[in-house]
């Protein structure tokens, strides 16, 4: 339960202390399903990172893209800044 | 109990490549909000990074000037943290295999500062926050995707100095290197400071405080100094120091908490699954050495020996590598490189200081000019200051003002013995006190002289002259 309050606080969440029996129920169920990773043989299995994108670098090189695209998913903007509820 | 600082530093290095960390965006400062965005750095479904060759390539360059281990093979990761400068949910940096480990930055009495790390990063975006009634924050994700390199320090400096010396240092490398302009005002340098007091007999350290966006030197050196002074006064007075997040505060000169270590942010890290790992060959590192300048401490070691200048004007001179440059297209011109050296760094520097121009609004020829001018006793040292302002303002060369305004040494000993005649004639007094052996008012004389002949009068025959009249009638 602790658990679950603080991941809802990690991701901003707000969560109803008469929900929150049901999202550990929810977890539990999620979690268990990831752990059959666990059981899985890897013991000669190594770490894999590569993509096979290897060495795939972009030169330095300036190319713009057209600003509408702020406008159409920020909510709402103010000379051209994405306009948010105040943070601090 | 005496107690010692213990003192780590996190800088922040913008990089000065044209385009984006991962995405071709520009990097430009003080564009229009947001006008330098694109799916990648917004975090448009779909949209997948792509490595900055050159911000790698400045990475290594700095990891060589550093000496660092350049590691065969890195690794990028998502740090995860909610705020809104973060349009992903997650910042792409290097935790677990930095690109670069170890290398040390030497400060001015020769003491090192060893780093742990130095790892490639993004930056984040900017965020303005209303005042008052206003309860809404304003998003600029123009800086959103710039790269930047990440240095941690090892717990190695023990002052507030120190600490801004270091950076300092940091800048002026960077800037030599030609990888970022070091502005801190623009926030192209800026630096989270870890720092703990220990009783200098122990080995242990003391709950440690990070204090975060220092962005000026100043403010690096006072919101230590009250750091030290506020964790002193705990510790004397037996309270525990928390271990916590501060925030400095620049309008009073002091830090408050921004979040303690219960807070703290859980950043679960994993590995970035859209970037390859990052591989720097041999090859690669070789090429790039190719390019590293000659840096800050070798220019000086040179300069002195190769110019015969002192420590302290060679330091002056290395400041900034154009300025280097500078004084050697000087010298090119002259062959008295001490007094070159000399004109130039209490001279030309301290006018442009003034009128906050760049030194070479004075061209380098014209330094040499003047010094060239001394060593044949054209003009004097006094006239040599005068011609400095003169050439900052106007721009010309020294000959033609001396001659617009009159300013070439009298060598010329007929006419200053007039002018010594017609001196000790209207001070007999002194001169009577010279001849009773109160030699001491030679200075007044030749002030006199000066004074006459605003400067121009050749001081070694003013000296001459001034000393046959005085003695010569005494007998």
């Amino acid at each position: 339960m602790k658990e679950v309050k603080r991941i809802a606080s990690l991701a901003k969440l707000s969560i109803k202390e008469n929900e929150l029996e049901s999202f550990v129920a929810e977890f539990n169920k999620i979690l268990s399903y990831i752990d059959q990773l666990s059981k899985a043989d890897i013991e000669d299995v190594s770490p894999y990172y590569e993509l096979n994108r290897q060495d795939r670098f972009r030169e330095d090189v300036v190319e713009s893209y057209p600003d509408e695209v702020i406008k159409k998913i920020a909510p709402e903007e103010s000379d051209s800044q994405i306009v948010v509820p105040r943070i601090i | 109990m005496q107690l010692e600082a213990v003192i780590g530093l996190e800088t922040h290095i913008e990089l000065s490549t044209k385009s984006k960390m991962f995405c071709p965006c520009s990097t430009d400062f003080g564009a229009k909000p947001n006008s330098h965005t694109c799916p990648v750095c917004l975090a448009l479904p779909g949209a997948l990074p792509v490595m900055n060759k050159q911000a790698v390539e400045y990475g290594i360059k700095l990891a060589l000037a550093l000496g660092c281990d350049i590691s065969p093979v890195s690794r990028f990761d998502r740090k995860q943290y909610f705020y809104p400068d973060l349009p992903k949910g997650y910042q792409i940096s290097q935790y677990e295999y930095p690109a670069f480990i170890g290398g040390t930055v030497e400060l001015s009495e020769g003491k090192r500062i060893h780093l742990t790390r130095i790892h490639i990063e993004e930056d984040a975006g900017k965020n303005i926050h209303g005042a008052g009634a206003d309860n809404h924050s304003y998003v600029d994700l123009n800086r959103a995707g710039v790269p930047l390199l990440e240095m941690v320090t090892e717990p190695e400096i023990t002052s507030p100095e120190e600490a801004s010396e270091f950076l300092r240092k940091i800048r002026q490398i960077v800037r030599y290197l030609g990888i970022s302009d070091g502005n801190m005002e623009e926030g192209s340098l800026r630096c989270d400071a870890n720092i703990s007091l220990k009783p200098n007999s122990s080995s242990t350290l003391g709950n440690k405080v990070e204090i975060k966006n220092l962005n000026s030197f100043k403010h690096v050196e006072k919101a230590l100094r009250f750091e030290i002074k506020r964790q002193k006064e705990l510790i004397l007075s037996d309270q525990e120091i928390a271990q916590e997040t501060r925030l400095f505060n620049p309008h009073e000169s002091v830090t408050y908490s921004m979040r303690s270590k219960e807070d703290s942010f859980e950043y679960r890290y994993f590995p970035e699954p859209d970037l390859p790992l990052l591989k720097i060959s041999e090859e690669w590192i070789a090429e790039v050495e190719k390019t590293i300048p000659e840096l800050p401490d070798d220019k000086k070691t040179r300069f002195v020996k190769q110019y015969g200048i002192t420590d302290y004007d060679a330091g002056v001179l290395t400041e900034s590598a154009e300025l280097a440059d500078y004084y050697e297209a000087c010298c090119k011109k002259s062959a008295n490189s001490a007094q070159i050296a000399h004109l130039i760094s209490t001279e030309l520097l301290a006018i442009t200081k003034k009128t906050g121009q760049d030194f070479s609004v004075v061209k380098p020829e014209y330094v040499a000019r003047v010094s060239e001018l001394m060593d044949k006793g054209s003009i004097s040292i006094k006239i040599a200051k005068q011609l400095f302002p003169m050439m900052a303002e106007t721009g010309d060369d020294p000959d033609s003002i001396i001659k617009k305004k009159g300013l070439m040494q009298i060598s010329d000993s007929s006419a200053i013995e007039k002018i010594v005649d017609s001196i000790l004639e209207v001070n007999q007094e002194n001169v009577t006190k010279f001849r009773a052996g109160k030699t001491k008012v030679l200075g007044f004389f030749v002030g006199e002289v000066m004074k006459k002949t605003r400067g121009k009068a050749n001081p070694k025959i003013v000296n001459q002259i001034l000393l046959k009249k005085l003695n010569a009638d005494n007998g």
